[in-house]
């Protein structure tokens, strides 16, 4: 029984520190202005693709 | 008149440098409050010492010998672990004994000088030490304030009805786990959601056990809530649970650690909140205990700006002379403290930050987590009322 609920505890705390990982990462998006993420590589496909484009 | 409680020895919680939990948001704070004009000698009130016995009301023996023996040598017994301490969040310093018995003596003395009558609104900021548990220190907590000081004076006048309600970012963990099984203290606590945060408690299904089955209220937040969200929340849930409740006396914690500023926690208010917070907070007092209130600090980590402007705000609604969010700080304490802040400045009560993204979809969790809370709370279903 102890063990079981060490081994939950342990699980629970798992699962909160990658839950509270996913959101700092949000939190640093926000407050860098650059969210959502992934908006840098959105921007350079746009720039690429206006590159090759013009290129043709 | 309001009082402030304060005494140097506050400034003795000190843990190791740079650790997030400074007893400098004292200093600043009421270094603010001076500037402004707000805080004269005659508010101010020392509290009496308190003697171990009293620690005991919820801490054990041996928990209170062990910070004793650990506070004096500075080192780290083989057992510290056991008792929460030699920890990175909270490690062994010299003197924490005494410097952790101050903030319970500050929030005993709080509530002592409302139940005498000299007063009705009194604030702490030293307590709101709300992690501490029974026989283990926790999140920057050694002794818990509250849960001694209510359980004192409950002693003392076993007829009294305590409402406890706790705006820190983070689950009020130690004083729920306190008065889990007691009726005659209503604990509601607003925090951000376990999911991320820690202590990782503080679902909505804890709802107190025993005899106290109804008088445990949690509030999860989702992350990045704002004011409005915020507000809303605590306008939708407090005045029904405090009119089932009949409470003599208002204990509130006003850990500052929501703000958006605030390194430690994903919550996003402005200083706009903390002053409609403490506004709605002392009509409730008005409202619903005869105004008898003792207010308590807590968390709060942005401990230049966010920590201070919070807790002045406070203050000043305490006092009935509240703020506006436009009010500038004083050119003097910003000169005082800037150049040492290793963050941006403010220079008003209000706070501009670019919107939250998900906004609709957080207020959205947010109302959902309301109807769970509202609809499933036993005390707004007759159980436990007076």
């Amino acid at each position: 029984m102890t063990f079981c609920a060490v081994l939950l505890t342990l699980i629970e705390e798992c699962k909160r520190k990658a839950a509270n990982d996913v959101v700092e990462e949000e939190k640093a998006e926000i407050e860098g202005g650059c969210y959502p993420a992934g908006n840098g590589w959105v921007l350079l496909l746009v720039l690429f693709l206006l590159f090759a484009i013009a290129w043709n | 008149m309001a009082l402030y409680v304060d005494t140097p020895a506050f400034r003795e919680y000190r843990w190791v440098p740079g650790h997030p939990f400074d007893p400098l948001r004292l200093v600043l704070t009421r270094d603010l409050l001076e500037e402004m004009g707000l805080l004269e000698p005659e508010e101010v009130v020392a509290p009496d010492p308190i003697d171990d016995e009293v620690l005991t009301e919820y801490h054990t023996p041996a928990y209170i010998e062990a910070v004793r023996e650990m506070g004096r040598t500075g080192q780290a017994s083989e057992d510290a672990e056991r008792f929460g301490l030699n920890t990175e969040d909270d490690p062994v310093f010299v003197g924490m004994h005494e410097a952790a018995r101050w903030y319970v003596a500050g929030t005993l003395f709080a509530l002592r000088l409302i139940l005498s009558g000299r007063d009705d609104h009194v604030l702490n900021l030293g307590g709101g030490l709300h992690h501490a548990k029974r026989s283990n220190a926790s999140g920057f907590c050694i002794y818990n304030d509250a849960a001694v000081a209510i359980r004192h004076i409950l002693r003392e006048q076993p007829q009294l009805r305590v409402a406890y309600i706790d705006i820190d970012a983070h689950h009020a963990d130690g004083v729920q786990d306190a008065f889990y099984a007691d009726p005659q203290v209503l604990v509601i606590s607003f925090h951000e959601t376990g999911r991320y945060l820690f202590p990782g408690t503080g679902a909505v299904n804890e709802q107190g056990i025993g005899a106290g089955y109804g008088t445990t209220v949690n509030v999860p937040l989702d992350a990045f809530t704002e004011d409005d969200s915020y507000l809303l929340a605590l306008q939708e849930v407090v005045p029904p649970l405090l009119e089932a409740f009949h409470p003599d006396i208002l204990v509130t914690q006003h850990g500052a650690d929501a703000h958006r500023a605030d390194p430690l926690s994903h919550l996003a208010v402005t200083t706009a909140f903390y002053i409609e917070a403490a506004k709605q907070i002392d009509e409730w007092a008005h409202r619903y205990t005869q105004g008898r209130w003792v207010a308590l600090g807590g968390g709060g980590y942005e401990k230049w700006f966010a920590v201070p402007r919070a807790w002045a705000a406070l203050w000043a609604q305490m006092r009935h002379t509240p703020l506006s969010p436009g009010q500038p700080l004083p050119k003097t304490w910003l000169d005082r403290w800037t150049p040492k802040a290793d963050v941006e400045p403010a220079t008003t009560f209000s706070d501009t930050y670019p919107p939250i993204p998900r906004r609709s979809q957080i207020e959205a969790t947010n109302e959902m987590t309301l109807y769970h809370v509202l609809s499933t709370a036993p005390l707004l279903r007759g159980v436990g009322q007076k």
